[in-house]
């Protein structure tokens, strides 16, 4: 095949349709597939670390959110003697409690508090404005877990009963 | 979905929008770069713009010009790496205000040669030119970009740009003249 250049005028328009022809002929030209797989395994790996990142931000939150709930706890728990505990296989203690009743100061906002275990007289019970429960004993004592607030202000109460049983073998 | 928001979702791990943006420039920066360095290295240099981009390597700012622009830019840092030290001084060459002299009209080697030998004569031509007029050829002419975004990817004024192209035109008529067969040329430019 001829190249026609018949009808152009002067060197520049030949160099022109040269250039053309040239640039028609690269179309065909590109990078090798393995350029493209190349490239997006690097997409997949960004797409994988970013997935990991927000799996460890996941956790980190719930950890978080599980240490805010169980350091209360445990201070709950250090804070109350007498936990049902086996004394040698010989006698189990357990205990017996009732659900917290609210208190005058229960919607007073507080940021943080604690439980304090006391023995209260059974007639003081109406100075809480709760009153003890069925199941609870009739002792003129009786055990009770005030839920204090950082405030000092009493939130909630309940009543424990110590029960100590004896384990059969 | 812009060019720039295909770019923030592909380094974000977005592999339709990678794929979409790759597609778009790819074919582009290639010829390019095989003009520029040899098609050899332009595989590489493909990869290794795309690779800059999606590291975010060189952010993209829209205030600075097109994504195409950009693509180029980072392409063109690549392609500067493998030219020799001899090649990249080229483009100094503009401190030089020396006039280039058209040349005469003569018959061109391109009157006696089919399509095929055309193709592979005026690309042995354009090899054989100083890298920053074949970049002005290769970035104006073939991939028929306005002088003002050529200017902008080879950071360079745009009349720089229109006289790298001026003296390359005349290098290339000058080269493709009837005195000299095609293959000599060829040959010339491989050495």
């Amino acid at each position: 095949m001829r190249f026609d250049v018949e009808n152009e005028s002067g060197s520049d328009e030949r160099l022109t349709v040269g250039l053309r022809a040239v640039a028609e002929d690269d179309e065909r030209l590109g990078a090798s597939n393995a350029v493209g797989l190349r490239l997006l395994a690097e997409v997949q790996a960004i797409a994988d670390a970013r997935r990991r990142r927000a799996m460890v931000l996941s956790l980190a939150a719930a950890a978080a959110l599980a240490t805010a709930l169980a350091v209360p706890a445990w201070r709950t728990l250090q804070s109350r003697p007498g936990l049902p505990v086996a004394a040698d296989g010989a006698v189990v203690t357990r205990e017996l409690v009732t659900e917290f009743f609210p208190l005058r100061y229960s919607n007073v906002p507080a940021r943080g508090g604690y439980v304090v275990r006391m023995q209260v007289p059974r007639t003081a019970l109406a100075a809480f404005g709760a009153t003890a429960p069925a199941g609870i004993s009739n002792d003129p004592n009786i055990l009770a877990d005030v839920v204090v607030g950082d405030d000092g202000l009493a939130r909630a109460v309940r009543f424990v009963q110590v029960i100590e049983e004896e384990q059969t073998p | 979905m812009d060019d720039a928001g295909l770019i923030a979702l592909a380094r974000r791990g977005d592999a339709v929008a990678f794929s979409r943006l790759f597609a778009g420039f790819e074919r582009r920066i290639f010829r390019y770069a095989a003009h520029m360095c040899g098609r050899d290295a332009a595989d590489d240099v493909v990869q290794e713009t795309f690779l800059a981009v999606l590291r975010g390597q060189v952010g993209y700012d829209a205030g600075k010009g097109t994504v195409g622009n950009y693509l180029f830019g980072i392409a063109r840092h690549f392609v500067l790496k493998r030219l020799s030290a001899r090649e990249a001084a080229t483009f100094d060459l503009d401190e030089h205000d020396e006039r280039t002299a058209w040349p005469d009209e003569r018959p061109s080697v391109l009157d006696s040669l089919s399509r095929e030998e055309t193709i592979q004569t005026v690309r042995a031509a354009i090899a054989s030119l100083p890298a920053a007029y074949r970049e002005a050829v290769v970035l104006c002419e073939l991939q028929e970009m306005t002088y003002a975004d050529a200017a902008a990817i080879a950071h360079c004024p745009v009349g720089t740009v229109r006289s790298r192209l001026h003296r390359a035109k005349a290098l290339l008529m000058t080269k493709l003249s009837a005195t000299r067969s095609g293959g000599d040329l060829v040959r010339s430019a491989t050495r």
